[in-house]
């Protein structure tokens, strides 16, 4: 799987690149509008991360070029704007998901995993890791073929875990993508203990070859056993 | 007291005065001519009278006031000598007994005719001092008066004309907000001042709407520009944190950091949000059921509450459909739920109510009544770890709208707001 990260802040895209390489990707950098057009000239891309404000264009005239030119990769805008136009010319302009800077580095795993999911040619929109499979479109989790019974919040964390597995997930990224845009600054994330809590003890019950370990006090990760 | 008054009295009061004082030196004036005339007149009557004796023996022996006004009175000629010029009195004669005594000017001459000195007196009716000086008194307040009409209209005709322009500026001035409208208050008007006012405000204006703007956008660029580093730190300390190599000792203090960074990041955050709120540049109104919101809002902190035992109460008694932005609309009751939430205790209770228009969160803490600086930036309960920043959004954003937002305490904590 081949990714293209268009991003003018160098730091930013260094640690964009790290952590989508830690999942095996292979990831090409573009830090300019002119050497962002002719990779994707150049090269095909499984999915580009692509930044609206770029030095000597915007990243909606890419979106253009790639619409022109009928490459079928996937794209995932990062903004530092945080505005409803630039979302809404995004995705009218065919891209697939909008994301806005500052962002966590398991959200855009999640992120790239779910439009790649989305587009793969075997059409099965499913997960899987060790002898757990989720189900996307069923929104079920099934440990060696036997359902378990998970409400929408623990089908949630889980699939997020499962996406980033092996990678520290922290307590703020999964409250603001299980629970919402709103509950992330909460005072403290306590309330995600008990959840793990629970999602822990019913892999357990059910023999599943996962298990989600604290990492520091900051975040929990997801390992096959 | 209006300017058009203010001229009016202060006129009134001068020419009060000027007319008062012009008056007194007039009457005198005036009396000293008539006198001068009626000298004039005794000096021409006795040339006649002392020309018509030298042909006409008889008119030297008068000797009473008659018709002729004279009378003679032969003299030695030493006391001739001792008045060998003309006088002019004042004098108070009874020349009719039915009459009263009238005030009347004398001429008294000498005269020589064939060698006999003669004393020659000639009266005149005097000018009614009392009588002319009531007339001019009653005339002077009539001038002045018909003056004072006429300042008093032309000031409220003319001059209030004049001084429209001026009025309906001040009134734009006075309705002007220069990050609200945006165009300059504007005088039509030729009058020079009333021109250079208009341009002095101008400047004045443009000057604060540039500062103000500049001032805006430092913030916004500051809290903008301050996103991306801390973007990178962020993103940097979980690829650190996720490394697997850190000892214990280090794990902790790169935790520390992070934890410090979140925080960071989450008040760079609502201070972009405050700006943004504050700089107007949301407003994708739409009508938002307001009790969906609240219950979309109680289901994302539900496991939150649940967490610290804390129950939540919602009771709807009215269906609330306002026209707001839906992200604003979120981030508001959000803050307020939240608030009631994080600000709680152990085992304590939120009640949210909508009623007759209004939504109310209330509820239990271990503090006691909070200062009405809640809604203040920064404000924050000792011991809190939230960014002093959520109430204050909270209140921008119903201030933008421009809704009540209120604290009241009575055992609960409560907040409300008004729809309608």
């Amino acid at each position: 799987m081949k990714l293209l990260v268009i991003e003018d802040e160098l730091q930013l895209q260094d640690s964009i690149r790290i952590s989508l390489e830690k999942e095996k990707f292979v990831v090409d950098v573009a830090s300019d509008y002119h050497s962002a057009l002719q990779k994707i000239y150049a090269f095909e891309y499984d999915c580009i991360i692509l930044d609206i404000l770029l030095p000597f264009g915007s990243g909606l005239d890419i979106l253009q070029v790639l619409k022109k030119e009928e490459k079928p990769g996937n794209i995932i805008i990062i903004s530092a704007k945080d505005s409803l136009d630039d979302k809404i010319t995004g995705l009218e302009f065919g891209a697939d998901d909008y994301m806005t800077k500052p962002f966590h580095n398991a959200e855009l795993n999640a992120r790239v995993k779910a439009v790649m999911r989305r587009k793969s040619l075997d059409g099965k929109n499913t997960v899987s890791i060790a002898n757990v499979l989720l189900d996307y479109d069923e929104r079920t989790v099934t440990v060696d073929q036997a359902l378990i019974d998970i409400n929408r919040k623990e089908f949630d964390t889980l699939s997020y875990l499962v996406l980033n597995k092996n990678r520290l997930v922290t307590h703020v990224a999964l409250a603001e993508h299980v629970w919402g845009d709103h509950v992330e600054d909460a005072d403290n994330f306590d309330f995600i203990y008990s959840q793990i809590k629970n999602l822990r003890k019913k892999l357990k019950d059910c023999n599943a070859g996962v298990r989600i370990r604290s990492v520091y006090g900051v975040g929990y990760k997801m390992v096959e056993i | 007291m209006r300017l058009l008054n203010r001229s009016f009295v202060t006129l009134s009061i001068s020419l009060l005065l000027i007319i008062g004082i012009w008056s007194v030196v007039f009457y005198f004036v005036l009396l000293d001519e008539i006198y001068d005339g009626l000298d004039d007149s005794l000096e021409e009557y006795k040339e006649f009278v002392i020309h018509s004796a030298e042909q006409d023996e008889s008119m030297l022996k008068v000797s009473a006031f008659d018709e002729r006004n004279f009378i003679m009175q032969e003299i030695s000629r030493e006391t001739a000598d001792r008045q060998d010029y003309d006088l002019y009195s004042d004098t108070i004669l009874n020349r009719d007994i039915d009459e009263e005594p009238e005030r009347m000017r004398m001429l008294t001459s000498s005269f020589e005719v064939d060698g006999q000195y003669y004393r020659l007196r000639i009266i005149s009716s005097q000018v009614e001092e009392d009588d002319l000086s009531e007339l001019f008194v009653i005339f002077l307040l009539i001038l002045y008066v018909v003056v004072l009409l006429s300042i008093f209209v032309i000031n409220n005709v003319l001059l209030r004309k004049l001084w429209k322009p001026f009025y309906k500026y001040l009134h734009q001035l006075k309705n002007f907000r220069f990050d609200h409208d945006p165009e300059n208050p504007k005088m039509n008007t030729g009058t020079l001042e009333f021109v250079q006012l208009n341009k002095a405000c101008d400047d004045l204006i443009n000057y604060a709407r540039d500062t103000f703007s500049n001032q805006k956008q430092f913030i916004e660029n500051a809290a903008h520009e301050l996103q991306t580093p801390l973007a990178v730190i962020n993103s940097k300390l979980e690829l650190l944190l996720e490394g697997n190599d850190l000892s214990p000792e280090d794990a902790a203090v790169v935790v520390d950091v992070f934890h410090k960074v979140l925080q960071l990041s989450q008040m760079n955050k609502s201070l972009f949000l405050l700006s943004k709120i504050e700089n107007k540049q949301y407003f994708d109104n739409q009508p938002i059921i307001v009790n969906e919101v609240i219950k979309r809002v109680i289901r994302q902190f539900e496991d939150f509450a649940e967490n610290k035992s804390i129950v939540i109460h919602l009771q709807e008694t009215d269906r609330i459909v306002v026209e707001f932005d839906p992200a604003l609309m979120e981030i508001l009751i959000s803050n307020l739920v939240k608030n009631a939430i994080v600000h709680n205790m152990v085992n304590g209770k939120v009640i949210i109510t909508v009623n007759n228009g209004s939504f109310q969160t209330c509820n239990t803490s271990a503090s006691s009544q909070l200062s009405n600086r809640v809604f203040d930036r920064f404000y924050k309960v000792s011991g809190s770890n939230g960014t002093g920043l959520g109430l204050a959004i909270a209140g921008a954003i119903c201030k933008l709208y421009g809704l009540e937002i209120l604290y009241s305490y009575d055992g609960l904590h409560c907040f409300e707001i008004k729809f309608k």
